[in-house]
């Protein structure tokens, strides 16, 4: 694995090679995170999942949005349309490192909203493998915050101050109003459709898959049984070995 | 968060026969004290949990510190080290980074910082490192005195919320042992899930790095209440444990372990750069 760090529109992204082990294939993966609490559990998860795309000679590329992880800038700074700016320069990067034409978009939740809705800007992307993705930004801030109140109320030790001071501060993260109206608005119906004959869907929730949705949008939708709890503040790290063989199997 | 505009020089770098991964901040003005290490806490990776290390490393940074948020082997993008022990694992880590920073900076005194399994990896290395200057133990060891026994039961005694609690958590328990026998977790303190050492050895550990390491800053959540619910506590049940400096303890009782609130991770952050200002 190579890290280093490049720029998009003055922006420092942290990004994470993993170079094809043996043979190598003429294709790339690059891999989208979710983000919040989402991102801290999938670390492991994803990591596992870019050694065993390199194991199978792919170029692998992982990296964390302008103001997430370990990229410059904070998330008040953040907004959607400089992560969809950041997927395409790190689809640039993937190319530029290994001289691949083909690139392969695997987004987890946010992440995977995010990758859709990035395809049609990046050239190079041929596949979009989207887990568990978030299907409305409205209902994915709604559940942030759920859980964040929850987190409030199950809290004993909390004085009135804090929980005003906690209220202010939206999910914990103190995001800023045009962040959370961006992500509010993200709807990724129409992108699904303008991708649907190279978009493969792995679901983990059987709600939503029983739902019969995704399968409209899409032959290639999947479910595969594992329980990640989303959207959560457990600490509790997502990591099956089944799944990451699964996502493989379908990048 | 960080209060940070400007931007910092980061570098990412694998260091060591093992790729530690981690990333160093650079401070943009004149140097201070000496270099801060960030252990991880727990499985997650070197960002921290809400990104607690990253603004802490660039505060630091700005502050004039040179920082390193380190993946140690085993987590987040450092691999495994084969055929060591757990401890030996750590100290190899430890030390690579140690050089790594001295070679490029010219640091021979370090600060070491964690949060939960971070902090007891953090007062494991101090007592065996001499160039440790500094420990910051985020809900790290502690022992119970006859004080905290006293705060503790007697603050169940006369407050009727602990026995609401109590009879609600029994009750619940009852109607899950009902609901399916097997689906009930144990109730297992922070202090026994961590497997911390037993008090004469602690003291012996101490006592230990009161030799060489200046100053210590303790901050205790509501995650330490099953061992720890006053400041103080540390130095009561630990009176030997005398560095050279100070050693500051500060419990936010409100705190969650993993500072989820984003004004309580700025508390920590800000508590945590004060203490290191004092630093020459």
């Amino acid at each position: 694995m190579e890290p280093f760090f490049f720029s998009e529109q003055g922006r420092k992204l942290l990004g994470l090679y993993h170079p094809p082990a043996g043979f190598a294939k003429d294709s790339g993966v690059l891999i989208c995170p979710p983000l919040f609490g989402e991102y801290m559990r999938t670390h492991g998860c994803l990591r596992q999942l870019a050694i065993e795309l390199a194991a199978l000679g792919h170029h692998v590329l992982r990296f964390d949005y302008s103001g997430t992880g370990d990229s410059a800038g904070d998330i008040q700074d953040a907004s959607v349309s400089n992560w969809l700016e950041d997927i395409c320069a790190a689809a640039k990067e993937l190319q530029a490192i290994s001289g691949i034409a083909n690139v392969a978009l695997a987004g987890v939740r946010l992440g995977a909203a995010l990758a859709v809705s990035a395809a049609s800007e990046c050239r190079a992307v041929r596949r979009v493998v989207l887990w568990d993705p978030v299907d409305d930004g409205t209902r994915y801030l709604q559940g942030l915050n759920d859980t964040y109140e929850a987190l409030i109320a199950s809290h004993e030790n909390l004085t009135p101050a804090d929980v005003q001071a906690a209220r202010n501060s939206t999910t914990g993260y103190a995001l800023t109003d045009p962040l959370l109206q961006s992500i509010g608005s993200l709807r990724i119906e129409e992108a699904c459709r303008a991708h649907a004959n190279r978009l493969f869907v792995l679901l983990t929730d059987k709600a939503s898959f029983d739902s019969g949705c995704w399968q409209k949008r899409t032959p290639n939708c999947q479910f595969f049984e594992y329980d990640c709890n989303w959207p959560t503040f457990s600490e509790s790290v997502v990591f099956g070995r089944s799944l990451i063989k699964e996502l493989v199997r379908q990048v | 968060m960080s209060g940070v505009r400007a931007e910092l020089p980061e570098r990412s770098v694998l260091i060591g026969t093992n790729s530690v991964f981690s990333i160093v901040t650079e401070p943009a003005a004149a140097r201070r004290g000496p270099g801060v290490i960030l252990l991880n806490s727990g499985l997650l990776h070197r960002v921290g949990p809400s990104r607690l290390y990253v603004h802490l490393g660039r505060r630091l940074g700005a502050l004039g510190f040179v920082t390193a948020r380190i993946d140690v082997s085993g987590k987040g993008d450092t691999p495994r080290r084969q055929e060591v022990t757990a401890e030996q694992s750590l100290l190899l880590d430890y030390d690579d980074v140690c050089s790594s920073l001295g070679s490029r900076f010219g640091l021979q005194r370090f600060i070491l910082i964690g949060l939960c399994s971070g902090a007891d990896d953090a007062y494991a290395v101090a007592s065996v490192r001499e160039n440790v200057a500094g420990l910051v133990l985020l809900d790290g060891y502690a022992a119970r005195t006859a004080r905290y026994y006293f705060r503790h039961y007697g603050s169940r005694v006369f407050h009727l919320q602990p026995w609401i609690s109590r009879s609600r958590r029994i009750l619940q328990r009852l109607s899950r042992t009902v609901r399916r026998a097997d689906d009930d977790e144990p109730d297992l303190s922070m202090a026994e899930v961590r497997n911390f050492p037993r008090t004469p050895e602690a003291r012996r550990r101490f006592e230990i790095i009161s030799q060489h390491c200046e100053r210590c800053l303790c901050v205790y959540t509501s995650a330490s209440q099953t061992y720890y619910n006053y400041e103080g506590q540390l130095l009561d049940g630990f009176p030997t444990f005398r560095p050279r400096g100070d050693v500051r303890e500060i419990y936010i009782p409100a705190a969650k372990h993993t500072y989820p609130l984003a004004h309580h991770r700025r508390i920590a952050i800000e508590s945590i750069c004060e203490w290191a200002m004092d630093f020459s």
